[in-house]
């Protein structure tokens, strides 16, 4: 599908490397299904090829329900992936056994949503941070201590706090706490799902700047999980568009600001609240929700809300991604113009 | 305009904890007019939700609401009973909540908990007792032929909820995020409220969704003639919806005024800094402008502006309380002592010094307040 894109990136050191990969989980199927034999599955991700380079950070965007985070554990090899191959160090990872998927652990860590679900709160944070130490062999006792408290002074935080439980912390500290932890057995790669979106704006500008800082001092790739644009703006290096289970587009990040190219990134871009002018963006909203992944539609999955649909070959027939080696898009109508896309008036059968 | 729907004179909650009294609403007063959407808005902790939830009496026992006035439609809540209270909650005042669903009953179809309000406070002819509502609830479910039913249907449809009757007959879980949202605006309309309490409705939603969900509210204030207190942590969706808004911190209110200017020109320094801080797709900075710190603990608070521990033009009279001053439009207000016209030499010397300002600010780096 996108073998050339596929063929330029493995130049250089590559970090991780998805190809093709497939998660579908079972669905409930009804009497009538049963009978008939048939089986449901939810396609939650529908054929994702990516790779992701040593020290670089790919920012992963889309609505509720598009399969974004089940991308980030299927890579991260929280769950089995259904079909495809995931290559981390040049390495096969999709099948491992289990003590071999104890080492890749410790290479891969994951930054989860909720800081208030994601800590235990029985334990002492240095505990918290320190398990993943002892897990791994890394250090125990006193030395444990101190390589705790020297994360957390890394992640912004009161090493004398070391003693203390998760509830005693604010969000933004929770998330700090769960940071320390990803950050603890210095990881290649950190996944990081939906970091920000549990927190205050001005909260989350602080945890943005601290992702970005310790990922320079430390050097690590990392996967940015996100569902807001701006957020995702200013920690990528590159993003990919995310919709029904597959890549819509993907680009260098200034490229795919200045220059978005899928009607989805675009609709994407126009929904954030914009604070420095009075917007007037009624006619551009999207409408409706993401149709169903146990049933996707046919051809472009976006068609059925597309404000740029153009007729039956978006239902019949699904684009590829394609385009330049640094910016792809998966669109039957990439070569429009800007006059042409606001001239457009969608032909019936779409709202 | 006629008079105010909602006005709130001074209004203090504090709870007793056990290391002492917390103060979550300090001294806070508005005045919101028919048909106005009004905008509260600060970080976690600063009292948003508690003031709604004192306007409508949801407060833990332990809670203490004292006012001098809290007049809603010429009527004063404090002296209301509880009786009175309960009816006015639901009939004449809604709430929508942050989360729908936790706030939406798992075991009730929308429909079901959308008529059951409409039986209790609209002006439909059916039984509301206890036990034909256990009957309705769960044996034989609220017949699609009666007029409560019927009016849900119609209100989930004006809610903008595609096949209104089939989804009426949904369970929530069936419903994606944006629909439960909508679906919890039927049921705050329900009873052709005066005002919706409307607590960080879209927090919790794609932005997609959440412009819908804001064009929405703006189409039904129009449609239901309803004010709206809209309370966020995300100024830019107060700019997108909100006529007057009301900054708070630390249970206090900063500064308010119409929507417009305290977007463009804000003068409290906290303000500055929550807009600062949005990360905004037109600007390639590398680093995001941020405001380190926390909101202080409200036990024991110490008296003076709260802010102080954070703000960047801290000087020896911060440790005292400062009056509200009149800034450049007609209602905006400011409580800072820097725009104390008797302190305008300092406000002076801090606007010099900003250059020092911008690059000190941890963190930031190149940040700095746009101004």
């Amino acid at each position: 599908m996108n073998s050339t894109i596929a063929e330029n990136e493995l130049d250089g050191d590559t970090v991780l490397k998805a190809e093709n990969v497939k998660k579908h989980f079972p669905a409930d199927d009804s009497i009538v299904d049963k009978i008939l034999g048939r089986s449901n599955s939810v396609h939650a991700v529908n054929g994702v090829s990516l790779s992701l380079q040593r020290n670089e950070i790919v920012g992963v965007v889309g609505e509720s329900g598009c399969g974004k985070s089940t991308l980030g554990r299927t890579l991260s090899r929280l769950y089995e992936p259904t079909s495809g191959s995931i290559f981390f160090n040049g390495k096969d990872i999709s099948s491992l056994s289990r003590k071999e998927e104890k080492k890749l652990r410790k290479e891969i860590q994951f930054i989860f949503q909720d800081p208030h679900s994601s800590l235990n709160p029985r334990r002492k944070i240095g505990e918290l941070i320190g398990q993943p130490l002892e897990v791994h062999g890394i250090a125990t006792g006193s030395e444990k201590r101190e390589q705790v408290k020297q994360l957390l002074r890394e992640v912004g935080l009161d090493p004398g706090q070391i003693d203390r439980y998760p509830h005693e912390f604010s969000g933004g500290q929770r998330q700090r706490i769960g940071i320390a932890r990803a950050l603890a057995v210095k990881p290649k790669l950190i996944i990081a799902d939906e970091p920000v979106s549990a927190l205050d704006v001005s909260v989350q500008a602080q945890i943005i700047n601290l992702l970005k800082r310790i990922q320079d001092d430390h050097g690590f790739s990392m996967i940015f999980i996100a569902h807001d644009l701006r957020v995702v703006k200013h920690i990528s290096d590159r993003v990919f568009v995310m919709y029904l289970g597959e890549i819509m587009e993907k680009a260098q990040t200034d490229d795919l600001y200045d220059n978005p190219q899928h009607p989805y990134t675009r609709a994407l871009l126009e929904a954030i609240p914009n604070i420095d002018s009075e917007s007037n963006r009624e006619d551009t909203i999207l409408t409706g929700d993401p149709p169903d992944p146990i049933d996707p539609p046919s051809g472009c999955p976006f068609h059925t809300r597309c404000p740029e649909y153009i007729g039956d070959i978006c239902e019949n027939e699904k684009p590829p991604l394609e385009g330049a080696t640094d910016h792809a898009v998966s669109c039957h109508w990439k070569d429009r113009s800007t006059k042409e896309r606001l001239e457009h008036a969608p032909p019936g059968g779409t709202d | 305009m006629t008079e105010p729907i909602l006005e709130v004179k001074n209004l203090t909650t504090s709870f007793s904890t056990d290391e002492g009294e917390l103060i979550a609403v300090d001294d806070v007063s508005f005045t919101i007019d028919r048909g106005e959407i009004f905008g509260i808005v600060g970080e976690s902790g600063s009292g948003k939700s508690v003031t709604a939830l004192s306007i409508l009496q949801l407060i833990d026992s332990t809670g203490q609401i004292d006012a001098d006035e809290i007049l809603f439609d010429g009527e004063d809540l404090l002296s209301a009973s509880d009786e009175e209270i309960r009816q006015i909650r639901g009939s004449k005042m809604g709430m929508i909540f942050q989360n729908p669903s936790t706030s939406l009953n798992p075991v009730l179809t929308v429909g079901e908990q959308i008529a059951e309000v409409v039986r209790h406070h609209g002006d439909v002819d059916e039984s509301d007792s206890f036990w034909r509502e256990m009957g309705r609830k769960y044996v034989t479910g609220t017949s699609t032929q009666s007029p409560s039913w019927k009016r849900a249907v119609s209100l989930l449809e004006k809610v903008g909820i595609p096949a209104p009757e089939e989804r009426a007959k949904d369970y929530p879980h069936q419903l994606s995020g944006g629909m439960k949202q909508r679906a919890m605006i039927a049921q705050a309309l329900a009873a052709d409220p005066e005002l919706i309490i409307a607590d960080e409705p879209t927090t919790a939603l794609d932005v997609t969704i959440e412009a819908q969900i804001l064009a929405e509210l703006e189409n039904l204030r129009e449609e239901f003639d309803v004010s709206i207190i809209f309370i966020t942590h995300d100024l830019g969706v107060i700019r997108e919806i909100c006529d007057n808004v009301t900054v708070m911190y630390a249970g206090e209110v900063m500064e308010a005024g119409d929507v417009r200017t305290i977007i463009e020109d804000p003068w409290h320094p906290y303000t500055q800094d929550l807009i600062a801080c949005i990360p905004r797709l037109s600007d390639d900075r590398e680093w995001l402008t941020v405001s380190e710190g926390n909101v202080p603990s409200l036990v024991n608070k110490e008296p003076g502006c709260p802010y102080r521990y954070r703000c960047d033009y801290e000087f020896g009279e911060c440790t005292t309380e400062s009056e509200k001053f009149a800034g450049s439009s007609a209602n905006h207000q400011v409580k800072c002592h820097l725009h104390d016209p008797e302190h305008d030499e300092q406000l002076a010397t801090m606007e010099r010094e900003s250059g020092l300002y911008d690059s000190q600010s941890t963190d930031s780096i190149d940040g700095g307040v746009s101004q």
